[in-house]
């Protein structure tokens, strides 16, 4: 048989609760991503803001089933300061650790998700209500933006 | 058993596909050596996404099953030769080409049609030895069938003249002259186990119920044997009591408590236990007795994932030294842990046009997991949701 099609890179995308999906639906199906990285098939999933081990633990049994080759766990920081106000270095490092083990990226959202992308955009898109419009409003400064660059870099990294 | 199938312009395939059975690399049950040193695969297992056009890959061997037993009985009105073309394109050509093996023959049989009518038809063949060769049976243009008199005797050119336009010679054949090979090869396509026709349409369990449970009732073998096979699946059901008269039958479900029998119409059972009811019947029949080839259609209707694979394994396991063939169509993935990439097909639309390709055409891994890699979109034909 001969080999005529080449297999998909696949990456999963994997955050905390429904903004971020709305935000990583944008990302992928954005022009600037699609022809950049057309090689590559984006899974999105998300938890249900739950505590920062509970949303590794539910990335992991997901990628258990799977074999992606990156997976990007997004992970919010002010739940992490907030259940462990001494220890959360600690924390942070065990729960890279235990990622590492299953070939998981975390991605550390300072404070929060709404808080990472109103950082990014100058304050063009932050609440829930009306993020998919805004997104597509401000989608040239969401894709500038540091956040998303750092997003980008990981697929490059893969690619 | 089939070796290959070529078709374009077909329902919701537009280019030519090819759906290829054979391969040189793999031995064990689940391929059979044919005389030529051939391997071809006894089962093939299709996935993708909701609408991509698996249905339609089943509904190929529905209407080969059709077209090349029973297109004598008319039963579509006016001229209709029982498909549909890619985007209903009326008269665009659609071409079939289909290899495989009867119990004497080696054949290959080709036509080029369109929905209403038959352009071309041949059908050649050679005796499955090394050194045979192919001969050619009958050449059928547009306006002229010539039979090759050597090969079927007593057929005349006047009888020919009477095959209608969206008739297949070889149904025509069939039904006007008992000739041998005719009859062997009709007869390979008429032993095809399927839950599909030729147009497309599924029957539910419901739907064939009375039907299925009238063969259950004439049989007692098969009645035992579907009994047996459920009591396996642990439904709390020891057996089925069947009551058939002139205008109606009745199937009641025995259920054992405490050692006392309780009896349940079927139509209160559950999904499943009807789809297994109904579905065992086409797989005991090509299992057990004289189907040749098994072709389901969304094989897990109702039915519990581990049920399917069980039902996936029995299958095969059946067929290990039988030369059958099981196709399906389904959407669990469990036998992508235990399938070669030979015997695994994906199905995708792309611009709306679906197309069929076999695992071992992507650059995979040895030893990879198709299962993981599947459900990670790495071989495409997966769904693509954004909710």
């Amino acid at each position: 048989m001969v080999k005529k099609r080449r297999a998909n890179k696949t990456c999963l995308l994997y955050g905390e609760g429904g903004r971020e999906k709305i935000f990583f639906n944008f990302l992928i199906k954005s022009r600037k991503f699609k022809s950049e990285f057309p090689q590559w098939v984006v899974s999105v999933d998300n938890a249900c803001g739950q505590s920062c081990g509970d949303v590794l633990k539910k990335c992991i049994n997901i990628t258990s089933e799977r074999e992606y080759d990156l997976v990007l766990c997004f992970i919010d920081t002010d739940k992490l300061y907030e259940d462990f106000p001494r220890g959360h270095k600690k924390v942070k490092g065990q729960l890279e650790k235990k990622a590492s083990k299953y070939n998981i990226n975390i991605v550390w959202q300072e404070k929060n998700h709404e808080d990472e992308l109103c950082r990014a955009t100058g304050g063009k898109v932050c609440s829930k209500p009306g993020m998919k419009g805004r997104l597509k409003k401000h989608s040239d400064c969401v894709l500038r933006s540091g956040f998303t660059k750092n997003i980008f870099k990981k697929f490059r990294d893969l690619s | 058993m089939l070796r290959k199938i070529e078709f374009d312009n077909f329902y919701s395939f537009k280019d030519k596909q090819v759906i290829d059975f054979t391969t040189s690399k793999k031995k064990g049950g689940s391929y059979f050596t044919s005389f030529d040193g051939v391997q071809i695969s006894k089962v093939m297992g299709i996935i993708g996404p909701n609408s991509s056009g698996k249905t339609n890959i089943t509904k190929l061997f529905g209407f080969l099953k059709y077209f090349l037993t029973s297109s004598t009985r008319d039963q579509f009105e006016g001229s209709d030769t029982g498909y549909k073309s890619y985007a209903f394109s009326g008269s665009k050509e659609t071409t079939i080409t289909a290899e495989f093996e009867t119990s004497n023959y080696l054949c290959v049989y080709s036509v080029a049609l369109c929905p209403s009518e038959i352009f071309k038809e041949t059908l050649k063949i050679r005796k499955l030895s090394k050194y045979s060769k192919y001969i050619e049976v009958f050449k059928r243009t547009k306006d002229k069938i010539v039979v090759n008199k050597s090969v079927i005797k007593g057929v005349t050119n006047k009888g020919l003249s009477a095959v209608k336009k969206d008739v297949s010679t070889v149904a025509f054949l069939k039904a006007n002259y008992d000739e041998g090979l005719i009859n062997e090869i009709s007869g390979y396509f008429d032993t095809y186990s399927t839950n599909i026709n030729e147009g497309g349409f599924i029957y539910t369990a419901e739907e064939r119920l009375a039907e299925v449970a009238r063969i259950y009732s004439r049989v007692p073998k098969l009645k035992g044997k579907v009994e047996e096979f459920m009591k396996n699946f642990g439904l709390g059901i020891s057996g089925f009591d069947i009551k058939e008269n002139d205008k109606q039958i009745q199937v009641e479900a025995i259920h054992k408590i405490n050692n006392k029998k309780y009896s349940l119409p079927i139509r209160y059972e559950s999904r499943g236990t009807k789809s297994l009811f109904v579905d065992l019947l086409d797989i005991l029949v090509c299992t057990d007795l004289y189907g040749k080839e098994l072709i389901v259609d969304e094989i897990e209707m109702g039915l519990h994932p581990e049920a399917v694979n069980k039902i996936v394994s029995f299958v095969i396991d059946s067929f290990s030294d039988k030369k059958k063939q099981f196709v399906f169509a389904s959407h669990t993935f469990d036998f992508l842990k235990k399938f070669d990439a030979q015997q695994i097909s994906l199905v995708e639309k792309k611009d709306n046009k679906s197309e069929i390709f076999r695992l071992d055409e992507i650059d995979v891994r040895l030893g990879e997991n198709y299962y993981k890699k599947y459900l990670s979109g790495a071989y495409g034909a997966y769904p693509k949701i954004s909710v």
